[in-house]
């Protein structure tokens, strides 16, 4: 489906791979992400480092993934931004996608973002560490996202030395990440567990195993429309495939607690669950302004009720498309200025209806 | 606890139904439960706590023999770094060696590296490869000191070098493929 606005907002690549919903288990879990923290060696870490140095490092990153797409024969369309020459809506929209970070964003005249492999490989330069190599791919591919980011590594060591210590391994500005440097995580959906008030149980479990959660924007961001971020804890003393492996095993099987939660639902409440997803709908589809967290909400209970079946015909691509194109930076872009909050709710509003009215015109199906 | 509806076996299987606001609690066997249609594995047990173990430490900072022992690199004291969690430089690990070994096991878990070594599965050292990385830092700096003659030269040869590396990994792909 094409919206108003789509080539303004793929103009900026990357971070989108997970939109088409065509991964495993894609309705519970929107994303899988890698990332690896590498240092240069032979630069100081962002605490002591120079801003020459910074572009200096800037340069090798850039040079070596030239050499290294160069020599696999893969001339992966790329984009390279520098967060300093680029706008506030440009930056906030990268954050939405989970392309930079805050962190990035507050030190932006140093900071750079390149995107190559189809926007699913994102290298952030400069960030808390020099490099951070992260893969992005739509459900759950943990497997799949790091052997990506394996290669991407190992490409980029051939021309580059990244500081490396014998017994603690790789080396980063923040001791948390030593080691592997290597952080995985899932983006998942667990209304059910909400519901059914069992998911601090699972919340709980996760941290007593080396796992740890959080909201849909990282560190220190709120649980909005029941989406948790689970990742490794840890980074050192354990192989990366086995932390990748680690959290695949049990994000399947809180997948499988989330599976029974909904059928608890189903079994016990389910007049009360189809009430509360047709209204949902019924609220995204004729509002005329929404706010962010109004709609974060209610579309979590519309991703439930698809999930369930129990509403028309509507595809997880849609429900991420209906996530990310309403985020105040991705709005903002499409609109070509800077929104007034009331515009904003305005324009939010008619962008569900347009992605619903897509979806009404395959085929509707009765309600159940 | 025996199953309430058999009255034969032990009770595994406990949960509460909701029916028009009154709450009733049931205790079966995994078999009488599974004829009245349960799920023998109720969302609430099947969190393994017990098994789990744990892990995390919260990370405290060990006492440095001396907080203003600066790393000779970067200059960064381990009393800095306890200020603000992030170190100056790679170096500094080594400098704080004893500190950081003690920290990261309290992190971590563990202070011992086991993933991916820093040259692991690139192979054997590639010559041409470290060859190819220094003419090219050579070339950026030629041209950075306008010194055009020698940049022309340079980048002929890293052509050169390239075609042979192309040529190589062409030769090596065939014999690899069936």
């Amino acid at each position: 489906m094409r919206l108003p606005g789509d080539d303004i907002l793929n103009s900026v690549r990357g971070g989108l791979s997970w939109i088409s919903g065509e991964g495993p288990h894609a309705d519970i879990i929107l994303s899988t992400r890698v990332r690896l923290a590498r240092n240069l060696e032979h630069y100081p870490f962002r605490e002591t480092i120079a801003a020459t140095q910074q572009e200096e490092v800037t340069t090798e990153v850039l040079d070596a993934y030239k050499e290294a797409a160069g020599s696999n024969g893969s001339a992966a369309p790329r984009q390279f931004l520098r967060l300093g020459e680029l706008q506030d809506t440009d930056l906030n929209l990268l954050l939405e996608r989970h392309l930079v970070s805050r962190e990035m964003i507050r030190f932006k005249e140093a900071s750079a973002l390149l995107v190559g492999d189809g926007g699913r490989v994102a290298l952030l330069i400069n960030e808390e560490d020099h490099l951070r190599i992260q893969v992005l791919e739509a459900g759950l591919q943990l497997e799949e996202a790091w052997e990506s980011a394996r290669r991407t590594d190992e490409d980029l060591r051939r021309h580059l030395r990244f500081a490396y210590h014998e017994r603690f391994g790789f080396l980063t500005s923040c001791p948390t990440n030593t080691g592997t440097g290597l952080r995985a995580s899932v983006l998942i959906h667990l209304p059910g567990l909400v519901l059914t008030r069992e998911i601090h149980k699972v919340l709980q479990g996760l941290a007593q195993i080396g796992l740890t959660f959080r909201g849909l924007y990282g560190e220190g961001s709120d649980v909005v429309g029941n989406y948790f971020q689970i990742s490794n804890q840890t980074t050192l003393g354990k192989s990366e495939a086995e932390l990748v492996g680690h959290l695949s095993q049990i994000t399947r099987q809180v997948i499988e607690y989330e599976e029974n939660a909904r059928q608890v639902l189903a079994r016990d409440a389910l007049d009360e669950i189809e009430d509360k997803v047709w209204r949902a709908y019924g609220l995204l589809r004729c509002a005329r302004a929404m706010s962010t967290d109004e709609m974060m909400n209610l579309l979590s209970a519309v991703r439930l009720g698809v999930s369930m079946k129990l509403l028309p015909d509507i595809r997880v691509q849609q429900l991420n498309q209906l996530l990310l194109w309403t985020q105040v930076a991705h709005l903002d872009k499409r609109a070509g200025r800077a929104l007034s909050k009331r515009d904003r709710e305005h324009e939010r509003s008619k962008l569900i209806r347009e992605i619903l009215d897509e979806a009404d015109n395959r085929e509707p199906k009765d309600g159940r | 606890m025996l199953c309430a509806d058999c009255g034969e076996n032990k009770a595994t299987v406990h949960f509460t139904q909701i029916v028009n606001d009154a709450t009733e609690t049931f205790h079966l066997c995994q078999e009488c439960a599974q004829k009245r249609g349960l799920k023998t594995s109720p969302v609430s047990s099947q969190v393994p706590l017990s098994d789990f173990l744990s892990e995390m430490g919260a990370p405290i900072f060990t006492k440095a023999t001396n907080a203003n022992t600066a790393c000779p690199r970067c200059g960064c004291t381990f009393r800095q770094f306890r200020k603000t969690g992030r170190l100056g430089c790679a170096h500094c690990y080594a400098t704080f060696e004893q500190e950081m070994s003690a920290l990261l096991r309290k992190i971590h878990g563990s202070n011992e590296h086991v993933g991916i070594t820093e040259d692991e599965s690139i192979g054997p050292v590639d010559e041409l490869e470290a060859q190819l990385l220094e003419m090219r830092r050579e070339l950026r700096q030629a041209v950075e000191r306008e010194e055009y003659e020698r940049a022309a030269e340079l980048r002929d040869r890293i052509t050169a070098l390239e075609d042979d590396r192309s040529a190589a990994r062409a030769i090596a792909d065939s014999e690899e493929s069936p």
